[in-house]
C-alpha cells in the first residue's frame, strides 16, 4: 500500500511539475502578446496626450499622462497649417477615385464572368499580371503620360491614375465574389425582359454587396493612405493631399511635436471610423487570394 | 461594358508599363523629349555605388523574413487556440494596418528621437544603457526601420495566417495525434505543411513590399539618411530631385527584375524544404 502511495505521490508531482511549466510557457507567451499589443495601441494615446498638452508638459515626461493641457494645437493646426484645407483635398480626389473604380470594376467583373467572348481568358489572366505590377515600378512612365496630357497638377490626372492602380485587383476582388452568383438568376431575367445592364444592377450588384463594400472601404484606405503618386503628382500648395502635408510638415516644425500629433490624429480619423465600422470588410479583402 | 475599364488600365497600366522599359533606355530631364542612349543607364546602374548599397538595404530588409513570417504564424497560432483575451488582441494587432505608413513614419521619427519618449522610459525604468539614438546611428538605423515595417505589416499577416489556420484539414490532425505524433510533431509535420501555400504567399507578399513599399517610411524616418536608403527612395531622389528621369525609369526595371529573382528564390528555397523532409 505504501508503494502505491509512493506512485500516486510521484505521479501527482510530476504532472504538478508538467501543468506549471506550461502554466509559465503560456504566461510568457501571453506577455509578448500583450507587450507587442500594447505597443500597437500606444500610437493612439500618445498622439492624443501629446496633440493635447502644452510643450513645456510634454518635454518633462515625453511619453507619459499629460498633466498641463491646451488645445492651442488642434486649433494651430486648422489656422496655421491648414491641415483642414489638405483633408478637403484628399477627399476631393479619393472620394471621385473610388466611386469610378466601383463602377468600372462592376462592369468589367460582371463582364469577364458572365458573358463569352473571345480573348476573355487572355483578359482575365491580364487582370492577375496587372496586379502584381508595383506601383513604385511604373512610376515615371506614368508620371510622363500625365505631364503629355496637361493634367500634371490637376486632380483629375491623380483620379484617374488612382482608379488605374487600383482597378486589376478591385476587377479580381469583385469577379471572386460575382462567380457564386447562380446563372439560371441572370437566365431568368433575361427572359423576363431585362437588359444586361438592369440585370447588373437589380440582380447581380444587391447579391455581391458585401464584396463591393470591401470594394470600398479597402480602396478608400489604400488611396486615403497613399503617399508616393499624390507627392509626385499634386506638387502645388493649393491641391496637396493630408500624407504629403504631414510629411512635409515635419521638416518646417520639426521640433513642434503637438502641433505634428494633431495633425496626424485628423489624418487618421477616416482610417479609424473605417476600422472602428468595417474590420471585417476590410479583413476580407486583405485575405482574398491567399487561401483557395 | 469592359470597354471603360480596358480604355484606362490600357492608356494608363500597360501603356506605361511598356513605356518604362522604353525610357530606361533614354535620358529624359523631364523638360526636352527624351533622348535614346541605349544601354548606357544599365552600365552605370552597375558601377553606382548609391544603388549598390540601396539595392543592399533592400535585401536585408529581406533577409529579416524569419522574423517577418514566424512574429505573425506565432501571434495567429495563439490567436487561433483562443489564449484569454484573443478578441481584444485580434482588435489591437489589426490597428496598424490601417494607418498611412506616412503616420506610421512620423509617429516613430518622434518616439525614436534621442530625448524622445523611448529613451526617457527607458531611463526611468534603469534600463538607460539601452537608449540609443535609433534613426542617426548609422549602425543601427537600418534595423530600427526594419523592426518598424515588420511592426505595420504584422496585422496583415496575422489576418492572413488565421485565415488559413481556420480551413486546415483537422481530419490529418487528428489522425497524426491518435498515432502518437507529439504537439510539436504534428506542428512540424502536418500543419506547416498545409499551411505552405499561406506562408508562400505571404513570403512573396514580404518580396515586394520590401522592394517597393518602403519609400514613404523611408521618406519620413531618415529620408535616406544614415546608411537606410532603399531602391523605390533612390528612384524617386533621381527622378524627382536629381531630375535623371530615363535613368530612375532603368531603376524601376532592373527592380522589377530583382523582384522577380528574390521571389523566385525564396519560393524555390521554400519547396527544396518540402522534398527534404
Amino acid at each position: 500500500m505504501s508503494t502505491d502511495a509512493m506512485r500516486l505521490g510521484e505521479a501527482w508531482g510530476h504532472s504538478t511539475i508538467r501543468t506549471v511549466l506550461s502554466r509559465v510557457k503560456s504566461g510568457a507567451v501571453w506577455i509578448c502578446l500583450a507587450a507587442v499589443a500594447v505597443s500597437a495601441l500606444y500610437p493612439i494615446f500618445f498622439l492624443f496626450a501629446t496633440a493635447l498638452r502644452t510643450k513645456a508638459d510634454y518635454e518633462a515626461s515625453p511619453g507619459g499622462f499629460p498633466e498641463v493641457l491646451t488645445t492651442e494645437h488642434l486649433s494651430d493646426a486648422f489656422s496655421g497649417v491648414h491641415f483642414g484645407h489638405y483633408a478637403l483635398n484628399s477627399l476631393l480626389v479619393v472620394v471621385p477615385a473610388v466611386l469610378l473604380i466601383a463602377v468600372l470594376s462592376s462592369l468589367a467583373a460582371y463582364a469577364l464572368i458572365h458573358f463569352n467572348f473571345p480573348l476573355r481568358k487572355g483578359a482575365l489572366v491580364l487582370v492577375v499580371l496587372l496586379m502584381a505590377v508595383p506601383p513604385a515600378v511604373i512610376l515615371i512612365p506614368i508620371f510622363k503620360t500625365i505631364l503629355d496630357a496637361g493634367l500634371l497638377n490637376d486632380r483629375l490626372g491623380l483620379i484617374l491614375v488612382y482608379a488605374a492602380l487600383n482597378l486589376p485587383f478591385s476587377i479580381y476582388l469583385l469577379a471572386s465574389f460575382m462567380k457564386s452568383v447562380p446563372t439560371e438568376l441572370l437566365n431568368a431575367a433575361r427572359i423576363d425582359g431585362a437588359g444586361a445592364l438592369r440585370t447588373l444592377w437589380s440582380v447581380v450588384l444587391p447579391l455581391v454587396r458585401p464584396g463591393l463594400l470591401t470594394l470600398l472601404t479597402l480602396n478608400f484606405l489604400f488611396l486615403w493612405n497613399e503617399f508616393l503618386y499624390s507627392l509626385v503628382l499634386l506638387q502645388t500648395e493649393g491641391n496637396r493631399t493630408i500624407m504629403v502635408g504631414i510629411a512635409q510638415l515635419q521638416g518646417r516644425f520639426a521640433k513642434d511635436y503637438g502641433l505634428i500629433s494633431a495633425g496626424l490624429l485628423l489624418s487618421m480619423i477616416p482610417p479609424l471610423l473605417i476600422f472602428i465600422f468595417f474590420q471585417r470588410d476590410l479583413a476580407r479583402g486583405l485575405t482574398a487570394g491567399a487561401v483557395k | 461594358m469592359l470597354l471603360p475599364a480596358a480604355a484606362l488600365l490600357g492608356w494608363l497600366m500597360v501603356y506605361p508599363a511598356v513605356e518604362a522599359v522604353h525610357l530606361s533606355f533614354t535620358s529624359w530631364d523631364g523638360f526636352s523629349s527624351p533622348q535614346g542612349i541605349g544601354l548606357e543607364n544599365f552600365s552605370d546602374l552597375l558601377h553606382d555605388k548609391r544603388f549598390k548599397e540601396a539595392l543592399l538595404h533592400n535585401l536585408a530588409f529581406i533577409a529579416s523574413m524569419p522574423i517577418w513570417v514566424g512574429l505573425p504564424y506565432g501571434i495567429a497560432w495563439a490567436l487561433h487556440r483562443k489564449v484569454f483575451g484573443w478578441k481584444f488582441f485580434r482588435f489591437a494587432f489589426f490597428l496598424p494596418v490601417v494607418l498611412s505608413p506616412v503616420v506610421i513614419g512620423v509617429y516613430y521619427m518622434i518616439v525614436l528621437r534621442p530625448d524622445g519618449p523611448l529613451n526617457s522610459a527607458l531611463e526611468s525604468v534603469g534600463l538607460g544603457f539601452l537608449a540609443a539614438e535609433w534613426l542617426n546611428d548609422p549602425s543601427i538605423a537600418l534595423p530600427t526601420v526594419i523592426a518598424i515595417i515588420i511592426w505595420a505589416t504584422m496585422g496583415i499577416g496575422v489576418l492572413i495566417f488565421l485565415s488559413g489556420l481556420s480551413s486546415l484539414d483537422t481530419e490529418q490532425i487528428d489522425a497524426a495525434r491518435v498515432d502518437g505524433a507529439s504537439s510539436w510533431q504534428v506542428q512540424r509535420h502536418v500543419i506547416f505543411w498545409q499551411m505552405l501555400p499561406v506562408i508562400e504567399f505571404w513570403a512573396i507578399l514580404i518580396v515586394i513590399l520590401s522592394f517597393t513599399a518602403l519609400f514613404p517610411l523611408i521618406y519620413t524616418l531618415t529620408y535616406g539618411r544614415n546608411d537606410t536608403s532603399v531602391v523605390d527612395f533612390f528612384l524617386y531622389q533621381e527622378a524627382f530631385t536629381a531630375g535623371n528621369l530615363g535613368y530612375a525609369s532603368a531603376v524601376g526595371v532592373v527592380m522589377l527584375i530583382a523582384i522577380a529573382i528574390v521571389g523566385g528564390a525564396v519560393l524555390g528555397l521554400l519547396r527544396i524544404r518540402r522534398r527534404g523532409t
